[in-house]
């Protein structure tokens, strides 16, 4: 049987975008389409086989923008799209999902509390961050207020996800979440509540930005017997800057705590407590052939003096080898350039050029808990592997982009029942329409 | 063609280099419009292309017969800003995407002037355009065909 996800706001979206075209200045409107492909290869010891996976999404979007007196401003973006994807492994079963991607609605009023302030409100479906990165950044249903005052900047923002289709969503916090992943059953997303509070200093001495943010995510949900809800909360803090006076160089530190409660139907509470840091450093060279030199830290805690950290959603560690951001330390370094970019085709010249390696670590050996197939639970080893990616990508024209993505992992066979390398390798072709 | 519109050209072609306070003048007008007309982005095109092309590289006739082929509008009528990427595109040799290609026009003109950063900030196809973000368009258009952006 085919998969078919349909959601009950996608009407809502097609007849909010037929709407705005309908009834907007034209002057005020613009709206586009967008084709993307996606081609994957992979090779890992969870499947038996290389697995050939292809997605295809085709979106649409329209915009609308006014400007009130005094500056003000008013955007409402919408975009909905369709996706299938085609799993070899899941031949059977190709997913087809329909789905409202963004119904945002920006309002800006500048000057609020005097020269140099500006009061920002976002509403209804859009993407929601935190300073790391690393904690929260996925969409979802809610509110934004954003203060900007010359010495200061307050954020405070609210969403629920329980609204978002079930294949969509990337939260996946508890055991309970990971089952009902690949469940056709359930409609929607795991539904949970999260709100962020956020200040920011944004020239605490010279460039250097301070930033502390606090959120809090509920687990709606009523547990059957033996499914569990968590609910966390987390504190952080976030330096960033330029390297004064290198020019082009900028780092990044942080640091958060993670706290929470497991709650299994009939077995009661478990208090967690969790941590996660880490460093970056960029530096961009644009007479240098567009060069970026980067290098990242990233110690996600395990099961040792802390529990293992949970995100809400946690970003890709690699790419052909992606574990949880849980007990967890991770190097990464890389260098890009644009090759040709003296060349007179746009093509060769917007051509970039990536080499990426990382080196994965587990934080700590007493606790098992790290998320890959074919761990062997009773080694001692920290050191989980080694992985080198190569990346190509281009945008030649406004309308025409691509990427190919290619990495192998090297695990170590002190923690690797298998010590074959595992590769993944992608394909990317967006059409703008 | 109205003659409005040949004045304004041969006021573009001829006048320029020739009588540089007259043509501040004009220049000074057309950045006050608080919406371009289509003859004055004409003439901003125009004037600009005569000096940087030799005249047997610049068939100002050619370049507006495609431009009238594709949109309708006067001498005196507001240009949008898709409409005056379009001319842009037309007399100058501007990045062009694949659906610039195949459909020609304002609204792929605009997106492509918008990626290749000659055009900065909103770039809505069909949005009114004044006299000064239409002369710092031109600008970065040159700067663009001189490799400086």
């Amino acid at each position: 049987m085919t998969r078919v996800r349909r959601c009950v706001f996608l009407p809502a979206a097609l007849a909010g975008m037929l709407m705005i075209v309908a009834h907007a200045p034209a002057q005020q409107l613009d709206w586009g389409g967008t084709f993307d492909s996606a081609t994957n290869l992979r090779d890992d010891p969870s499947r038996e086989d290389t697995v050939f996976q292809q997605s295809f999404r085709l979106g649409l979007w329209a915009e609308v923008f006014a400007e009130l007196r005094d500056e003000r401003t008013v955007r409402f973006t919408a975009e909905g799209s369709y996706r299938l994807e085609y799993d070899e492994d899941d031949d059977d079963h190709p997913l087809h999902v329909l789905n409202p991607d963004l119904l945002r609605l920006r309002a800006s009023f500048p000057l609020v509390f005097g020269p140099g302030s500006t009061l920002d409100f976002t509403a209804g479906r859009f993407r929601f961050g935190e300073p790391t990165g690393a904690i929260w950044n996925h969409p979802g249903d809610g509110l934004s207020v954003e203060a900007r005052l010359p010495r200061v900047w307050v954020q405070v923002a609210g969403a629920y996800t329980g609204l978002l289709l079930n294949p969509v969503s990337d939260i996946r916090m508890t055991q309970t979440d990971l089952e009902e992943e690949d469940d056709t059953d359930e409609l929607f997303g795991p539904r949970r509540a999260i709100g962020r509070l956020q200040l920011q200093l944004p020239e605490l001495i010279g460039r250097q930005r301070l930033t502390g943010f606090g959120i809090v995510q509920v687990d709606l949900r009523d547990p059957d017997d033996g499914e569990e809800t968590l609910d966390t909360q987390y504190v952080g803090l976030r330096l960033d800057g330029p390297v004064e006076p290198v020019r082009g160089l900028y780092y990044e530190v942080f640091g958060a705590r993670g706290f929470g409660t497991f709650n299994e139907e009939g077995n009661g509470d478990t208090s967690v407590s969790s941590g996660l840091y880490g460093a970056r450093v960029r530096y961009f060279r644009e007479r240098l052939r567009y060069s970026r030199l980067f290098a990242e830290w990233l110690h996600a805690s395990g099961g040792d003096a802390l529990d293992p950290f949970v995100a809400i959603n946690a970003p890709a560690a690699g790419f052909a080898f992606s574990p949880d951001l849980a007990n967890l330390m991770l190097a990464t370094a890389g260098y890009s350039l644009r090759p040709f970019s003296d060349s007179a085709s746009a093509a060769a010249a917007g051509l970039q050029a990536g080499i990426t390696a990382r080196g994965y670590f587990r934080s700590t050996t007493k606790d098992v808990f790290f998320d890959a197939p074919g761990v062997d639970a009773d080694s001692d080893s920290r050191y989980a592997g080694a992985e080198g990616e190569l990346r190509l990508a281009s945008r030649p024209t406004a309308d025409l982009g691509f990427a190919f993505t290619s990495a192998v992992f090297f695990p170590n066979d002190d923690l690797f029942a298998d010590s074959d390398p595992w590769y993944r390798g992608r394909f990317e072709l967006s059409i703008g329409l | 063609m109205d003659k409005h519109l040949v004045l304004l050209l041969l006021l573009a072609v001829g006048l320029a280099p020739k009588l540089p306070a007259q043509s501040n003048q004009l220049l000074d007008r057309i950045m006050a419009e608080d919406e371009l007309r289509f003859g004055s982005a004409l003439y901003l095109v125009v004037s600009a292309g005569s000096a940087i092309y030799r005249t047997d590289e610049f068939d100002i006739a050619a370049a507006l017969r495609r431009v009238r082929h594709r949109i309708t509008i006067q001498t005196y009528d507001p240009i949008t800003l898709g409409q005056y990427a379009f001319v842009l595109q037309e007399f100058f040799d501007l990045p062009e995407g694949m659906w610039y290609r195949l459909l020609a026009g304002p609204r792929y003109a605009a997106r492509d002037l918008a990626h290749a950063e000659i055009i900065q900030g909103r770039a809505y196809p069909a949005m009114p355009l004044s006299g000064r973000r239409a002369v710092h368009i031109l600008g970065r258009a040159l700067m663009h065909m001189e490799g400086n952006l």
